[in-house]
């Protein structure tokens, strides 16, 4: 009693003395043990979610970047991977570059990378500051708490063989959970779960399965390739764009375990074509969102009026929303909002890479 | 700072670069790297990350990273209050050249695959490089020679095993599904009847760098498409005699998915302890092979399978693939699992 009385009053001053500085509750400090980096997320008060895809773990991080900045600097590095590679010690083509994100607080670019494709790859987070300076950011003595996401309960019979590999496809933060896309190595399993931060003792992950209208009345399998956050009036709701090429709406409120959520399918995009990133903004007092395609190019969307939108729970033919093709922007294949009138954007320029802020048309 | 003991080299010793014929004293204002710089690409780009430390008044610099293949390293000393600059270039570790890898197996093995067919796996002898798969797997439709167009589901997270010797290539779901909308979609990827090539490209680079020692292919057909799962009740049993380790083989009616098969089958007794044995794997995925390490005992035993366990088409023992929300014909089972009892005697 006495002990614990001691024990809480030593841990009060501990936090009293860090609180500039606090991180989350249940952060350890210390050295993070990262497979792979793969799908990042800016949650609030600077901590960064790095999807772990070969070590089925979702990390949040504490940057301590946390020095606010309103507006983005200029970034324009050409050739990122090749500087990347520089800086790593090794060629460009043993670069993979697996995710860019924006910190919303100081408008840091950070990027997860790959030094190496075998199965020793290193992976490395590097970040932009708002000189255009490449550095990386260490993982090696920071504030960080893991959540577990591999999910096979122990009671399975024959749990021996290689385990199942789920690759985290896009994660974001939302209304206080970080949601994770992802499609597993094995038995088929896509499925988008939510995961409440600061993570919680055994993290819950929830297994969450939709259906849309528009491929007719079958509950679909088919894997959100990438998704976004973004609300209507008070409304939180993320917009997911599925391989060939629906875009769905999703409210957030409906995300809870088990539940069978069903989607809108607000357009249709063609076949031949993935969704690679999307990002949503406001502009002029209207709302688009701005999607990167494999083949089809970046498309601008109008989202005005989606709440207009009722989930299709019959085959209809669909009334997609809007949309507008920029011809100008090719070879994108990773977007990420900047600041509230620019986003940046990864282009490919067969194998050189380069790191543009663009304007948010 | 430091004093000519010499004339100042740099030298390389595999793991670090060092500065000879210096004296290192007190570090620069602007530190180390303000006077020796390593750099893994051209002195325009950033030079590469890593850590200065003075042993016996000699400067080293340690690469964060380990050496590299196939990388030119250029070194870079400028010998404080002299005009004095000590260049060197040094080669990394050898790049290999060998093709030592090849395709070793494709799964599933049977030469006709179910239009609906989910997935493939390509295992290959040893491991591979990541991001480069979609560059170097395709399909070719037989009766006109040409690629389908996107037949699989190119994820940029390729789905490897641990090793990077087993990926999963999953035909597009997208495609896969009943119900699309046909002025906006292209149908699915293999059609029944029609004769296809899977070809993997000997450019595929294994982990070390090399292309594989050749390509590789797997001709089949396409045929009717498969929504019924898999009925447990419907497999086979052969139980060897007691006092014997001779194998329980258990025969499908269809092939069932390779890998699931490795993971998802176990045999149990009467007491629900799971036996200890290896699995093999036969006949195009339609027979699963036990032999236990110690020889049977007489008694009662389960075999017990993972309801997600699936055939070749992504159909569950408890549900198919993709389910028509509006039809109430759909059985859901409510256990995990489906177990099948036998003796041995």
């Amino acid at each position: 009693m006495h002990n614990t009385l001691m024990k809480a009053v030593g841990t009060t001053c501990l936090a009293a003395g860090l609180a500039f500085s606090a991180p989350f509750p249940g952060a350890t400090t210390g050295k993070v043990q990262l497979k792979s980096a793969g799908a990042l997320a800016f949650g609030s008060d600077g901590v960064l979610f790095i999807g772990d895809s070969i070590g089925a773990n979702l990390i949040a991080v504490d940057t301590h970047d946390t020095k606010a900045s309103s507006k983005a600097s200029a970034i324009d590095i050409k050739g990122i991977n090749e500087k990347a590679a520089a800086l790593l010690g090794t060629t460009r083509d043993q670069i993979l570059i697996n995710d860019v994100t924006v910190n919303p607080i100081s408008k840091t670019v950070y990027l997860s990378v790959s030094r190496g494709k075998g199965p020793d790859a290193i992976p490395v987070i590097l970040k932009v500051d708002a000189a255009g300076k490449l550095s990386e950011f260490s993982l090696d003595n920071v504030e960080f708490a893991a959540a577990g996401l591999s999910d096979a309960p122990a009671s399975k019979p024959g749990t021996r063989g290689d385990p199942r590999n789920d690759a985290i496809t896009q994660i974001a933060f939302v209304n206080g959970s970080v949601l994770v896309a992802g499609l597993s190595n094995q038995e088929f399993a896509s499925d988008l779960r939510s995961i409440p931060f600061p993570f919680k003792g055994e993290p819950v992950s929830t297994g969450i399965k939709m259906y849309h209208g528009s491929h007719g009345r079958y509950e679909t399998q088919s894997p959100v390739r990438t998704f976004v956050p973004f609300s209507i009036g008070k409304e939180q709701f993320i917009l997911a764009a599925y391989t060939c090429t629906p875009l769905v709406k999703i409210p957030v409120s409906e995300l809870k375990a088990g539940a069978k959520v069903e989607g809108t399918t607000i357009a249709e995009l063609g076949a031949g074509n993935r969704p690679l990133d999307i990002v949503a903004y406001r502009k002029d007092g209207k709302d688009y969102f701005l999607l990167a395609n494999s083949a089809r190019g970046v498309m601008k969307l109008d989202a005005s009026n989606l709440e207009q939108y009722k989930p299709i729970v019959a085959h209809t033919e669909v009334a997609g929303v809007p949309y507008t093709t920029l011809a100008e922007l090719t070879g994108v294949k990773h977007l990420a909002k900047l600041d509230d009138s620019t986003v940046v954007m990864l282009f490919d320029n067969g194998g050189s890479m380069d790191l543009r802020a663009v304007p948010l048309p | 700072m430091g004093t000519v003991s010499g004339a100042p080299k740099i030298a390389f010793d595999g793991a670090q670069f060092r500065v000879t014929g210096w004296n290192a004293d007190s570090e620069p204002v602007d530190g180390w790297s303000s006077v020796f710089r390593v750099y893994a690409g051209s002195p325009d780009d950033p030079p590469m990350l890593g850590t200065y430390a003075v042993r016996d008044h000699e400067l080293a610099f340690r690469p964060r990273f380990p050496i590299s293949t196939g990388v030119r390293y250029h070194a870079i000393f400028q010998v404080p209050n002299a005009t004095e600059r000590i260049e060197a270039d040094f080669e990394g570790t050898p790049s290999a050249v060998d093709a030592i890898t090849r395709v070793e197996r494709i799964y599933p093995s049977i030469e006709v695959l179910p239009s609906n067919a989910l997935r493939l796996y390509v295992y290959f002898s040893a491991p591979m490089s990541r991001g480069e798969a979609w560059q170097h797997i395709r399909l070719i439709d037989l009766s006109t020679n040409r690629p389908v167009e996107l037949p699989f589901l190119e994820l940029e997270q390729e789905l490897w095993d641990q090793n990077n010797q087993r990926l999963t290539v999953l035909f597009d779901p997208g495609r896969i599904k009943r119900g699309l909308v046909p002025t906006t979609t292209i149908g699915p990827a293999i059609v029944e009847g029609k004769r296809y090539k899977l070809v993997i490209d000997r450019e595929w680079h294994d982990a070390r760098g090399v292309g594989l020692i050749e390509g590789a292919e797997k001709i089949f057909r396409g045929g009717p498409s498969d929504r019924i799962p898999p009925a447990p009740k419907n497999w086979r049993i052969s139980a060897p005699k007691s006092g014997t380790a001779e194998p329980l083989v258990i025969a499908f009616p269809k092939p069932m998915d390779y890998v699931l098969l490795q993971r998802m089958i176990g045999i149990f007794d009467a007491q629900g302890a799971e036996i200890a044995g290896k699995i093999a794997v036969a006949d195009n995925e339609t027979r699963w092979i036990f032999t236990p390490n110690e020889p049977w005992k007489s008694g009662a035993y389960r075999v017990t399978a993972d309801n997600t366990l699936e055939d070749i088409s992504g159909n569950h023992l408890d549900r198919p693939f993709d389910v028509d929300i509006f039809e109430t014909v759909t059985k859901h089972i409510s256990a995990s699992s489906t177990s099948i009892k036998f003796s041995i005697r």
